[in-house]
């Protein structure tokens, strides 16, 4: 009880922490992990070995023995080849040419284990690591993240989601305030984040001059309260329209050759903005990349999937570490479930398979150039260190520095923790 | 029908029209509330500008236009009030506010699941809403609901289909949505605090034991067809063409079949002494009347090998889900009528007189008890007719006094409390500045939408052979080979579009006609026009932004993310009660820099631009506009203001106008 009513310590608490005694008390000096509610109240913390995370979402179900679980000279592997990487016995597909001299960085993860089969509750239970219910609604890791740790940049949000279409993630039981701020089209940036192009800077600001006088009005007969923080929201947009920090959101600011290298897809230019994002102090971004459910015709549909993965991921590693950001930033790629090993050979396709499949993770702490969990000789079956979404979603609450094992309460009175009781896998960690 | 108690058989004639005394009695009905609401206490009412606005946001779901606010002010009528909510209660906007309530509680999507189209639910529910359907009929017609889901005027199976495969859920839900209490917890353990055990919770969802959702294609009308369709499809295309005919055949086949055995097996994790793990449970009920279904569970048979599948030993429908609506749906149940009224209290006043609306239980205490009571009893007495519960309710002083920005003060006298708009009330009025006519087609609406799926049911149950066979092809090329079929529909539709222009090129008139309509905004010509080219074939299509341009009510469920309703707080139709209004900084955006600008602002196609190019002077377009967005007329210090800058500037003044009075709290807020 003590540490729930800790969590829902009021914003003023939260910022203070945020502010002051975070770096303090890990002695973490260069990482200023955690915020404020989580860290005092609990007594389940672990150093963090992360800050911010980007999470590339392979939506549809990405075939592990086509990608990251490589199974050459079997009747399972098809027309996939592999290709070696500069990380010694780890095998990818030969699409993956750039990723390929950046896998020292990123420890594959073959023994992942999902128990749901169907695309929506897959997508849900990866991002939760919760079945999916009709009566509560779990958070998605961003969400906890924001909810437990809070942000960075008081002018950006915590927690955006790139791509994610009709599927975008919610906060759950948390509230709307820590749902991510969905964009579209990463080249597009933060809609209506500029001015009206038919509206000059003398018009806006007369306009809001005009709108400040009657909202004074409407506040001496209701009172503050009544308007319900609304003041304070025009405040925090207008910050955000004319901050240093709205370019966070234009990849245009990039050089062209570096757009160009992360490939001209939403998955590329969205790990761009995602970057730009975590540099500003955004901590936790989806990018999410669909079309990966290749019922049909799976070798020509990874043929455009995989290269844009990998220029994608191949990239960001880069990036990241060109900049050291790579070592606070957990980059994460994930998708609901794996594909058939067997060809269903009359449409060359490959259907759900949640009973093995591949995730990757980089960065944040984790040690590169490893893997972790092995599947047979067909990938069919998990036999060593198996992997459940839960346990996956636990290590990287665990790089967080999240409380595992604090039960935070629902608005009905329902307690839930971080992962659903998932262990985490400490040993991939450095 | 008489029921005894302090409305004796007044309430009864209520529904009626013109019935002499009736306004006596609906008043005096509102007073019996409001001695228990605002007890001896003066109430100060708000003034009239603040009731027109609020009256059409609460019962219409918009923002009043200014010849109705205009109207309403110039009524010399001393009982105008009562008029007006009145009238509002029979507008077709009624049907589309009280809709999105439902909605909302009932989490309606326009796709309930894979290739399962919502819309004959959403048909159902709309014409419910419109025809005055009582709520506990309605209730008791979703409970029961049975058959194939896609045959016309049978949507209300869409309610078991929303937790399809989810018995246990869909349990929590009916109970959470009808009756306001929670019992969730005790689906997967005995409650540590709460009173039910987890056995009592399968007792529960025994009730609703035995459905299915699927029928089988023995089952079809045309049963006899399919088995030749599927002899003929198995010969020569394989398993690929099964896939497709399966398919093809989802939504015919999808409904709610069993009407309930009153049994349902424990989980295999079962973990308590009382039961063994996949026991099976008899239904009962755990509060309220007791009642329990009788009927025998299936005896286990020896193992052998003609029963290795022992599920396929199913135990008998005996309609026990018939016996539990009428459970639910009883006046006796201690939750029934206080959850409605207690959702409908804070839908009306801005809180429940018990909150949160969905923790009833024996313990929970109203704010006002009292209150309480007497809308339960008014509720019983209606009949459970929602329009003449809420006609007594805004009769009350409670609901027309001013609005309050906090809590009630320790007195507990109850007034309005501010709040920020509904996401769909903020979206319908912004769409009253801009589109005419706004609700001419809410209550068709819903009929025109479900036609696809019905014409879909009634064409696959009585196709013949061979239209099923060269159906079931194309389906099965759509699987196998996406990009063949995508083609292949590009080519149908650039034929119909070439046809169409064809069409359009041989009567150039009646083209012109129709241009010339749209640009002058002339709606009847328009209708004229669309009419005579519907006449030599032309099919009328709405453009992009008439599509988009609607009300909530009549757009997809719920809207797309990123859509203006979802930034201001629409439910993704996930939860229960999922709405919210609080605020953000993607809303705030919208409102400075998007959807007011493109919309509003910068349209002279908008209704409110097109009326203010018509105000004669600048003081009739200031007047015009706070009418039209706000809901009264401006103060004399505003006028002043905002004629200085007409005079300056008057095209950069009335674009200024606009955007401040949109932007403005005033706006946002109901008060």
């Amino acid at each position: 009880m003590n540490t729930n009513s800790f969590l829902r310590a009021d914003e003023p608490t939260r910022r203070a922490f945020l502010g002051g005694m975070a770096k303090g008390l890990f002695g973490l000096s260069a990482l200023p992990v955690l915020g404020g509610r989580a860290l005092a109240g609990s007594n389940n913390l672990t150093p963090a070995t992360a800050r911010n995370v980007i999470y590339l979402y392979m939506s549809g179900g990405m075939s592990h023995v086509d990608t990251f679980d490589l199974k050459p000279g079997t009747d399972v592997q098809g027309p996939t080849e592999s290709l070696r990487t500069n990380a010694d016995g780890v095998l990818v597909s030969s699409h993956f040419q750039t990723l390929a001299k950046q896998m020292d960085k990123v420890c594959v993860i073959n023994s992942m284990k999902s128990t749901q089969g169907a695309h929506s509750q897959g997508r849900y239970y990866a991002h939760t690591g919760y079945e999916l219910r009709g009566t509560i609604q779990h958070p998605t890791m961003g969400a906890w993240l924001s909810h437990l740790a809070g942000g960075l940049n008081p002018t950006l949000p915590n927690h955006v989601e790139i791509g994610g279409g009709q599927y975008t993630a919610t906060a759950g039981f948390l509230g709307p305030k820590h749902a991510p701020l969905p964009i579209g089209d990463p080249a597009a940036g933060l809609q209506n984040s500029k001015r009206n192009d038919a509206v000059d800077a003398k018009t806006f600001e007369r306009r809001l001059a005009r709108m400040r006088e009657m909202n004074e009005e409407f506040a001496r007969k209701h009172g503050e309260k009544g308007v319900g923080g609304y003041r304070d929201m025009y405040d925090e947009a207008l910050r955000l329209m004319s901050s240093r920090d709205l370019a966070a959101f234009d990849i245009t600011q990039e050089p062209q050759a570096l757009r160009d290298a992360y490939g001209d897809s939403t998955l590329g230019q969205g790990a761009l903005l995602a970057r730009r994002l975590v540099e500003h102090g955004v901590r936790f971004v989806e990018v999410v990349s669909g079309g990966w459910d290749t019922h049909n015709d799976n070798f020509d549909e990874l043929e455009e999937l995989v290269p844009n993965l990998d220029r994608a991921l191949g990239t960001l590693l880069a990036d990241l570490d060109s900049r050291g950001l790579l070592e606070e930033t957990l980059v994460v790629v994930t998708t609901e479930f794996g594909r058939t090993p067997t060809i269903v050979t009359d449409r060359m396709g490959r259907n759900h398979y949640p009973k093995a499949y591949s995730s990757l993770l980089a960065g944040g702490g984790v040690r590169g150039g490893t893997t972790w969990g092995k599947t047979d000789e067909t990938g069919s079956n998990v036999i060593e260190n198996p992997v459940t979404v839960p346990d996956f979603n636990a290590t990287i609450a665990h790089a967080l520095g999240l409380p595992l094992k604090d039960e935070i309460y629902s608005p009905s009175g329902r307690p839930f923790t971080v992962a659903d009781k998932g262990v985490p896998v400490t040993e991939i960690f450095a | 029908m008489l029921r005894c108690g302090f409305l004796v058989g007044f309430l009864a004639l209520i529904s009626a029209n013109l019935v002499p005394g009736e306004e006596d009695l609906l008043r005096r009905a509102a007073s019996e509330l409001d001695r228990a609401a605002t007890g001896s206490t003066r109430v100060e009412l708000c003034s009239d500008e603040e009731f027109v606005r609020r009256a059409h946001l609460e019962i219409v779901g918009r923002i009043p236009t200014a010849l109705e606010c205009q109207s309403f002010f110039d009524s010399t009528d001393p009982d105008k009030r009562a008029a007006l909510t009145d009238a509002l209660l029979e507008q077709p906007g009624h049907t589309s506010r009280m809709f999105n309530f439902w909605v909302d509680l009932l989490r309606v999507r326009t796709k309930l699941n894979n290739q399962v189209s919502g819309t004959p639910y959403i048909h159902w529910l709309k014409s419910a809403v419109a025809t005055g359907k009582p709520y506990d009929e309605m209730v008791r017609e979703l409970l029961t609901a049975e058959g194939p889901a896609h045959e016309r005027d049978n949507g209300a199976t869409g309610y078991f289909l929303r937790d399809r495969g989810m018995p246990e859920d869909n349990m929590s839900n009916t109970l959470r949505a009808f009756l306001g209490t929670r019992i969730e917890c005790a689906q997967c353990h005995d409650h540590p605090f709460d009173q039910w055990t987890q056995k009592q919770f399968f007792e529960m969802t025994a009730f609703t034991g035995g459905m299915e959702y699927r029928a089988k294609l023995k089952d079809l009308p045309n049963a006899d067809t399919y088995r030749e369709v599927s002899r003929e499809l198995k010969e020569e295309g394989g398993n690929g063409a099964m896939r497709g005919m399966r398919q093809l055949l989802r939504p015919t086949l999808s409904g709610v079949y069993g009407s309930g055995t009153g049994l349902v097996r424990l989980p295999k994790d079962y973990q308590y002494d009382d039961a063994k793990p996949r026991a099976w449970v008899q239904a009962n009920s755990i509060f309220g009347a007791p009642l329990s279904i009788e009927n025998e569970p299936p005896t286990p048979k020896r193992r052998g090998k003609k029963n290795k599948n022992r599920s396929n030993q199913a135990p008998n429908a005996v309609d026990s889900r018939a016996a539990f609506a009428d459970w639910v749906t009883d006046t006796e149940n201690p939750f029934f009528t206080k959850s409605i009224v207690n959702r409908l209290w804070k839908r009306v006043m801005g809180r429940g007189l018990i909150e949160p609306v969905d923790t009833l239980d024996f313990e929970s205490k109203a704010s006002n008890p009292q209150l309480l009571a007497k809308l339960e009893r008014l509720m019983i007495e209606v009949d459970y007719d929602v329009d003449a519960f809420l006609r007594v309710v805004y009769r009350t002083s409670a609901w027309q006094a001013k609005a309050v920005a906090d809590e009630p003060t320790s007195d507990g006298v109850a007034a309005p409390l501010v709040r920020r708009m509904s996401a769909e009330q903020v979206w319908d009025s912004l769409l009253t500045l801009v589109v005419e006519d706004l609700d001419d087609e809410i209550d068709e609406s819903g009929a025109l939408q479900a036609e696809e799926a019905y014409a879909g049911y009634e064409m696959l149950t009585t196709s013949s052979k061979d239209d099923l066979i060269a159906r079931v092809s194309r389906r099965t090329m759509r699987m196998m080979d996406p990009d063949a079929f995508r083609e292949s529909r590009r080519e149908e539709r650039r034929a119909k579009t070439e046809e169409r222009r064809k069409l359009m090129k041989e009567h150039p008139e009646l083209v012109r006609a129709l241009r010339k309509a749209r640009r002058n905004g002339d709606k009847e010509a328009e209708q004229r026009a669309l009419a005579a080219l519907e006449a030599v074939g032309v099919e009328a299509r709405p453009s992009q932004r008439q599509r988009e341009l609607q009300r909530a009510s009549e757009l997809k469920l719920p809207a797309p993310n990123g859509h203006f309703l979802r930034q201001f707080g629409q439910s993704d139709h996930e939860q229960i009660d999922g709405a919210h209004t609080e605020p953000s900084v993607p809303q705030v955006l919208s409102l400075l820099n998007g959807a007011v600008e493109t919309a509003l602002v910068q349209n002279p196609e908008a209704l409110l631009n097109r009326q203010l190019t018509r105000a004669k002077n600048a003081g009739e377009k200031i007047e015009l506009a706070f009418l039209a967005v706000l809901g009264r007329k401006p103060t004399k210090s505003e006028r002043g203001v905002w004629i200085e800058d007409f005079r300056s500037n008057k095209k950069r003044a009335t674009g200024d106008l606009l955007w401040t009075l949109v932007n403005s709290h005033e706006f946002l807020f109901v008060q």
